[in-house]
């Protein structure tokens, strides 16, 4: 069938591209302590791009059974589509090939999936059997086919593995929710050590502490779990997108010291097994490392074919369909990132905790997103958070809202710890410290 | 598939309940960004979900491949199976008995999507985003139209056969405004399930969106604190839903003692004048549908009766779980998903005072208007309004940008003050739950006062 289309496809348009996707996931979910659900997913289908006197048009579907319908949604798709004067690509070439794929989680049996679930269940009950516990667990293997009118044709199998666990404590008269996670593209997945954390948060929100409404200025230490609400901006203003459209707050600031000098920013590290690793993105164009910000310095940056070419620039590999890890068929490519990785500092992670008089260190914030992205302002609720006094944490804040600007956080970094938390997923930090953020309780 | 080939295969099962859903979805995607088109998409899904239920254990299985039914109930029937014998006895899953239902539920369309022309659909939305972009203040847009038409078919081994049809259509629109110093956006636009002709008319609504954006160009952030707040209609039907519309969906409360003795049946929990309200049968909103993806038939649903807590939203397994009766709450995002508890249209029943009433009572305050984003963790919850502006001496005054409120469920239910006699509805929303994002929640409410919300700033 797939034969088929191709033919059609080279005999009716002067240039195409089929994307096609098998998906296979399995989710499995423990819920209040246990796993009363098993599931399997399949999904298939395919996207086409044509070009033609300048403009673009797109079909997806999920079923391949009636060619001559495609076709004609796709024509008429073209009379109206968008303009682009972009070519698809011929060449692709990679200096390293990067590991996507581990087959040791295709194969993973649903009952070892169960007793992973399993232990981290009896984990957090035996620390506390009060603890209503929720585990998901999930594995998933993606098959990626790109083709196109010039010959291009790439192939890659990608798989990951990945975990939520959440913890729900009700105590005189006040709901505790605690919830971590984490991914990766092998099966090297830490879960127990996630269930660890989970303990870590619940024993030290045992004891609360009531912030001085007069005395808030504090420096604010950012976990790597709850530090992406700094990191949205950045994703916005780096992407080519937003600089053509002229909203990027950093259009015409290429090459300037716009930040902290300890501030490095890296986009697609070559990471074997990463969640985000992969070879091409969704338009067959070889993926590599990329510095966004080089010691406070405004370096490159993210482009796709179209937008590259509407800027004149070059491409860049972050055209993808949704995400790098999973890709979305019935979404055409756009500008993303796949990884971000910020460079490790010198101090260790535990010393900014013991060199903090007074502070708070947060694991997690309600609400990342609902504030002015573009701008950089945030203003958000500490969900798990704890004060910190004479280096030791003494207890969990509650009732306080966080409030400042990224782009300003990043100007202004007191400190950046000397290990990367999540090495595999799409944000990897260290612990960082900021005294120019707003407290309001 | 044939209603009687599917009804065959799901009787040939050897689970103890076996359920099949069905979805062909075709839908039309135009978007603009800024001047530019940006995308013009047609996409076809079609998929089906198995779910099957054996010695209280659940098995879900999702396909494309619609010739796989067969093979699809056989293997989800032995994975439930596998699980089976580890549930302990007290997690059982059992379903709440409902009567087997037949029926088809067509839509009668004002203006039926599907067989508008493209080129009309590219030259309206073409139209709003122009108007945007008028406005000299105004650097970017992003003006999107989205229809889908959906086919449901539902079947399980219980006899229940019914084909839906869901149509939705939606245009949203926005608009980035920028200056030297500044970037703001504001957001507009129209969802409905009533057709394509409510999104027709949409020019002043489109030239508001880029004036809000203009206007918040020279708003300032609140200083950060304590504040008497009034919501619109808009945010005080996010907040009920954020708040406590999450709260009340039974799935997280039927296997946790601790947080069922919190929210007990019968207890004070708000003022004595709110009324909120939970109405999947409410006509013409995107909420409504005549069944729950169970196939039960949605109701109204009373959640705070005079600030009592009365009822909650259920599932079979939940309703089967604590003894109550069923609601009409289990709603699917798309074949991809098993249904789970979800609100429907939700809404805070109308006060007896005027808008006027609550600005003349609040010396200094902030009205908050309009939705931009929102989140809970049970008795947490953070919102941000779109934009704002100070009330002082009973009026409204300055504007104000980056406005998020935040607090504590129930103190925050004591804390209403007044609520307004004008109830109004937001039919834009998307909710998200354990991954299925973007399912229809309409929220209504009239204006309403709170006193002591945190502001940050």
């Amino acid at each position: 069938m797939k034969e088929k289309l191709v033919d059609i496809l080279t005999k009716t348009f002067r240039e195409w591209e089929l994307f096609s996707i098998r998906k296979e996931k399995r989710p499995i979910q423990f819920a209040s302590g246990a796993c009363t659900m098993i599931k399997e997913s399949v999904t298939e289908g395919f996207a086409i791009r044509v070009i033609d006197k300048g403009k673009i048009g797109f079909f997806a579907s999920t079923s391949l059974h009636n060619i001559p319908e495609i076709i004609e949604q796709l024509k008429t798709n073209l009379v109206f589509g968008k303009e682009g004067a972009f070519e698809f690509t011929d060449n692709y070439t990679a200096d390293n090939r990067i590991q996507t794929y581990d087959p040791a989680i295709e194969n993973l049996s649903n009952e070892k999936i169960i007793f992973q679930g399993q232990e981290v269940v009896n984990k957090i009950a035996e620390y506390n059997s009060d603890i209503d516990i929720n585990v998901y667990l999930e594995a998933e293997t993606n098959d990626i086919h790109l083709l196109n009118s010039r010959g291009l044709n790439l192939s890659e199998k990608k798989s990951l593995y990945s975990c939520v666990i959440e913890g729900t404590l009700s105590d005189q008269g006040e709901i505790i929710n605690v919830y971590k996670g984490g991914a990766s593209g092998a099966y090297d997945l830490a879960i127990m050590e996630i269930a660890r954390e989970i303990i870590f948060v619940f024993e030290y929100s045992k004891k609360k502490v009531r912030l001085d409404r007069n005395n808030t200025k504090v420096p604010i230490i950012f976990h790597p779990d709850a530090i992406d609400v700094l990191f949205l901006p950045i994703f916005h203003a780096f992407n080519g997108h937003n600089m053509y459209l002229g909203t990027s707050p950093l259009l015409g600031k290429e090459g300037l010291q716009e930040f902290s000098t300890h501030l490095t920013i890296t986009e697609s590290p070559q990471t074997h097994h990463a969640t985000f690793s992969r070879n091409f993105d969704d338009e067959g164009i070889a993926i590599r490392e990329k510095y966004l910000v080089k010691n406070g310095r405004i370096n490159e940056f993210l482009y796709d074919l179209n937008t590259a070419h509407n800027m004149n620039t070059t491409v860049t590999g972050n055209g993808f369909r949704s995400n790098a890890s999973s890709p979305n068929m019935f979404m055409e490519p756009t500008i993303n990132t796949t990884g971000l990785s910020v460079k490790e500092g010198t101090i260790k992670n535990d010393d900014i905790i013991k060199n903090t008089k007074r502070g708070i260190i947060i694991y997690s914030l309600l609400g990342v997103g609902q504030g002015n992205i573009i701008n950089g302002n945030f203003s958000n609720n500490i969900q798990i958070g704890f004060y910190i006094e004479n280096g030791e944490i003494v207890g969990r804040v509650k009732d306080i809202m966080i409030a400042g600007n990224s782009f300003e956080c990043f100007k202004n970094i007191d400190c950046i710890g000397n290990k990367r938390f999540h090495e595999k997923e799409t944000l990897s930090t260290p612990y960082m410290q900021f005294s120019n953020i707003n407290v309001v309780c | 598939m044939e209603k009687q080939a599917v009804q065959n295969l799901i009787q040939k099962s050897k689970a103890d309940f076996t359920e099949v859903r069905i979805q062909d979805k075709a839908y039309t995607i135009i978007s603009y960004k800024g001047k530019d088109l940006e995308h013009i998409q047609s996409l076809r899904d079609i998929g089906g979900i198995v779910r099957t239920l054996v010695a209280g254990a659940w098995a879900v299985s999702t396909f494309n491949n619609l010739n796989d039914l067969e093979k699809e109930i056989e293997k989800a029937t032995k994975n439930a199976r596998t699980i089976a014998h580890n549930v302990p006895e007290d997690k059982k899953v059992s379903l709440k008995e409902v009567p087997p239902v037949i029926d088809e539920v067509k839509t009668i369309l004002d203006k039926d999507f599907r067989i508008v022309p493209l080129q009309e659909k590219k030259e309206l939305v073409e139209k709003y985003n122009d108007i945007i972009l008028r406005n000299k203040h105004i650097a970017s847009t992003t003006t999107h139209y989205r229809d889908e038409f959906s086919h449901i078919y539902y079947c399980n081994s219980e006899g229940t056969y019914i084909h839906e049809e869901r149509p939705d259509a939606r245009i949203r629109f926005v608009a980035t405004a920028k200056n030297a110093q500044n970037i703001q956006r504001a957001l507009g636009g129209v969802a409905t399930s009533r057709g394509f002709r409510p999104l027709e008319t949409l020019e002043q609504e489109a030239h508001e969106t880029a004036q809000r954006a203009a206007m918040l160009l020279h708003a300032q952030p609140p200083k950060g604190g304590e504040y008497t707040v009034i919501l619109d209609p808009i945010l005080a039907g996010t907040f009920i839903h954020e708040a406590f519309g999450h709260f009340s969906e039974a799935d997280h409360i039927s296997e946790n003692k601790k947080l069922k003795d919190v929210m007990q049946l019968g207890r004070s929990i708000a003022v004595p004048a709110l009324n909120v309200i939970d109405d999947g049968s409410r006509e013409g909103l995107r909420g409504t549908h005549k069944y729950d993806d169970e196939g039960v038939k949605t109701k109204k649903n009373y959640l705070i009766h005079n600030g009592k807590l009365v009822g909650r939203l259920h599932s079979r397994q939940t309703a089967a779980k604590m003894n109550e009766a069923v609601t009409g709450n289990a709603r699917a995002l798309s074949y991809h998903y098993e249904p789970i508890v979800r609100m429907t249209n939700t809404y805070i029943d109308r006060g007896e005072a005027s808008f006027e009433d609550l600005l003349k009572s609040t010396k200094r305050g902030i009205y908050a208007k309009s939705f931009f984003g929102g989140n809970t963790a049970f008795e947490l919850f953070t919102f941000s309004s779109e934009y704002a502006f100070m009330i002082e001496d009973g009026k409204i005054t300055t504007p104000l940008c980056d406005v998020v409120l935040s607090g504590n469920l129930f103190k925050t239910l004591q804390n209403i003050e007044l609520i307004a006699n004008d109830l109004g509805w937001e039919e834009n929303g998307g909710c998200g739950k354990m991954g299925q994002v973007g399912l229809p929640t309409p929220t209504g409410s009239p204006h309403i006062k709170i006193n002591n919300v945190i502001v940050g700033g």
